[in-house]
């Protein structure tokens, strides 16, 4: 297991490296270097442009020198937390993201568990009462919730909310919190908003993983393990979970890997449509606006929190798995 | 001696969309404390689903008909085929009482627990030991199926094994509890020959040290002469022949018999060509030729009587029975 984890993480060092080159010619595509931009802005607001707070800013990004070494004074930077400046809200970048992101990665963890809990229990339902009208029903659900498409499914529930309710269940805070600084009672005023997201977020990726469940158990029921398990003696509930549910949720660990990237890259629409302040959204704006270093270091960090999850969700893999462990 | 196990009438039927597949069509068989009770046939007639009607963990779309099996324990009776598939009676026979070991060694280990684990387990439920203690009897149970290392091969998952030390292992799990009757469902066929008779005589040597008795099942005669003393032979689901194993070999009654034991490679003779096998193919249990089921593959078919009914078992003498007019005379019971 050691030699297994020590491999794995040696494995992600060219792949990290990879991640912040392809981040750096990115945040380098747009035409003109940052100063120019920045130049370009001061002059639209009509503000004078020191030659001296120029040239130092010159300095300190290295712009007349040679790529690489422009690509090692960013990266060093970046790791000591310094992300340069987002033009568009002339804010240093750290100030901006970090909230998004620890949001974000919030999002994603709830909803992961969201899915674990509920297509656990409806595809060990579904499995060991197949062909039953519970089966039927969990299935013909569980095709709604993949077909629909997840902002129809916010649309819906904003609707109803608003038109039964009379509640506006967008964002992730009441109005009254939105600016405040961090406290308990924002906290659980998060909590209260916090299952729509989990909800739409996490409907489709439960469809999914009810087939998965269902059609795994299924299969794992039939394998002459259980038949010994039986010939044991032991109890149904015993049986049940400690052998064909054990083998069968395997597949469980592995969306710990895309449950984060999901997010960011398929739900931004989501977000947008619900209000979320997350980090979707904000790359999206990035984007459009050529606010290089905010995208750059939205898609840096990311990406290395993507990483770890895949990292994360390989050990857990190996752990339940000794057949992976042990190869 | 003593009967531990009376099984009579068995039927277990599967309940398919093509069709109803009698797999044990009346079946019958005696076990005697601490002996070896072989059954062989080929594949499809209904051996395992009759191992797994003794334990009623027959798979789903299948269920004993009817028929008794009565299990003996001092004065008290079972029957096990009246009890409930998933009560907490027939559990506490499972394991305990009559233990089970299967043909794939490598599948019927689960694969994510340690083999310490699974053996462990049995005696942790039916004999309520604690892990420590468990631990201790599990590693004495391996050493004494001629595991190699136990202590060390406790704490291994079964893919770590090779395919004979698995099934010591499972022969090891199944005796943990000390059960008064053992199923062998076919332990040897998926190991290589050396191995085979290996796990044969480790069963034979603890069968006797024990004193268990054994159902040996298997479609290899060779291992019956080995083991057994009684041989039950089934064909299509029913009891053919019923005899101890000395009668059986030397003077079978049924010529499916015959045809089987014709088809066993013996050592020291020269096999010319290749060996006999029965001609014919085994015909679908859904669909099943009038009269005797063997006559469309029977050397001695007799037009006109074979294909007109199917023969009760009839007794040659009093422990040797046949399901063939030919015991006794064409028509010796009319
Ligand atoms: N779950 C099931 N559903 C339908 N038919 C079944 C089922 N299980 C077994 N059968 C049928 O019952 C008959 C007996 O099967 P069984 O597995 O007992 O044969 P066997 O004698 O053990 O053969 P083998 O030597 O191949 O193990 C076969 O015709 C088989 O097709
Ligand atoms: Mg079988």
């Amino acid at each position: 297991m050691l030699g297994f984890l020590v491999r794995r993480i040696l494995q992600m060092i060219p792949v990290l490296i990879a991640i912040s080159a392809l981040t750096f010619a990115i945040i380098q595509l747009p035409p003109g270097d940052y100063l120019t931009t920045y130049m370009a802005e001061l002059q639209m607001t009509g503000e004078a442009i020191h030659e001296a707070e120029i040239e130092a800013l010159r300095q300190r990004y290295g712009l007349d020198r040679p790529i690489l070494v422009q690509y090692t004074m960013w990266i060093t930077r970046a790791v000591r937390g310094d992300l340069g400046v987002s033009f568009e809200y002339n804010l240093p970048v750290s100030v901006l993201i970090w909230e998004r992101i620890g949001l974000t990665v919030v999002i994603s963890v709830l909803t992961l568990l969201f899915t674990w809990v509920v297509s656990f229990a409806v595809g060990v339902y579904s499995a060991t009462r197949q062909y039953s009208i519970g089966d039927y029903l969990a299935t013909f659900a569980g095709f709604l919730g993949l077909a629909t498409p997840n902002f129809m499914i916010a649309l819906i529930l904003m609707y109803a909310a608003n038109r039964f309710f009379g509640q506006s269940i967008g964002g992730l805070f009441s109005p009254a919190y939105v600016d405040e600084p961090w406290s308990f009672a924002k906290f659980v005023d998060m909590m209260g908003h916090m299952w729509v997201p989990v909800v739409v977020i996490g409907t489709s990726g439960t469809a999914a993983l009810i087939r998965v469940l269902r059609a795994n158990l299924l299969d794992e029921l039939n394998k002459p393990y259980v038949v010994t398990a039986k010939a044991k003696g032991i109890s149904e509930f015993r049986l049940l979970f400690k052998y064909p549910v054990r083998v069968a949720i395997i597949p469980f660990l592995a969306t710990v890997g895309w449950t984060l990237p999901l997010i960011i890259s398929g739900e931004t629409i989501t977000s947008v449509v619900l209000g979320l302040p997350t980090a979707g959204p904000l790359l999206l704006r990035s984007l459009q606006t050529q606010d290089m270093f905010l995208a750059g270091s939205f898609i840096l960090i990311l990406s290395v929190l993507t990483l770890i999850g895949t990292l994360i969700s390989d050990l857990l893999l190996a752990w339940a798995d000794p057949r992976i462990r042990y190869e | 001696m003593q009967k531990i196990l009376e099984i009579d009438g068995l039927k277990t039927y599967f309940f398919t969309d093509s069709g109803v597949v009698r797999a044990v069509d009346d079946v019958g068989l005696d076990v005697q404390e601490g002996s070896v009770v072989g059954v062989v046939g080929e594949s499809g007639c209904g051996k395992t689903v009759m191992a797994r009607s003794i334990l009623n963990i027959i798979e789903k779309g299948g269920r004993i008909v009817s028929g008794r099996i009565v299990y003996h324990k001092g004065a008290e009776t079972v029957d096990i085929a009246s009890l409930k598939p998933t009560g907490a009676a027939i559990k506490r026979i499972r394991g305990r009482e009559i233990a089970m070991i299967f043909q794939e060694p490598m599948t019927s280990f689960s694969p994510v627990y340690t083999i310490g684990n699974q053996i462990m387990e049995m005696l942790m439920v039916h004999r309520r030991l604690g892990a420590t203690e468990a631990r201790r009897m599990a590693t004495e149970m391996l050493t004494r199926v001629g595991m190699s290392k136990p202590e060390q091969r406790i704490d291994e998952y079964p893919h770590q094994l090779s395919g004979g030390m698995r099934q010591r292992a499972m022969i090891a799990m199944a005796l943990s509890c000390d059960p008064r009757l053992l199923i062998a469902d076919e332990p040897t066929t998926a190991l290589d020959v050396t191995i085979q008779s290996q796990i044969i005589e480790l069963l034979k040597r603890l069968q006797q040290e024990l004193s268990t008795s054994i159902i040996m099942i298997t479609h290899d005669l060779g291992v019956i002469a080995e083991i057994a003393d009684e041989v039950v032979v089934m064909y299509l689901g029913k009891v053919v022949e019923q005899a101890p194993v000395r009668k059986l070999f030397r003077d079978p009654l049924h010529p499916y018999t015959s045809a089987l034991l014709r088809s066993i490679p013996r050592l020291g003779r020269k096999v010319e060509g290749r060996l006999p096998s029965i001609k014919g193919t085994i015909p679908d249990v859904r669909d099943l030729p009038p009269g005797c089921y063997f006559h469309p593959r029977c050397e001695s078919f007799i037009p006109g009587v074979c294909d007109a009914a199917l023969p009760e078992l009839r007794a040659a003498d009093d422990d040797h029975r046949a399901r063939c007019v030919l015991v006794n005379g064409v028509n010796a019971d009319d």
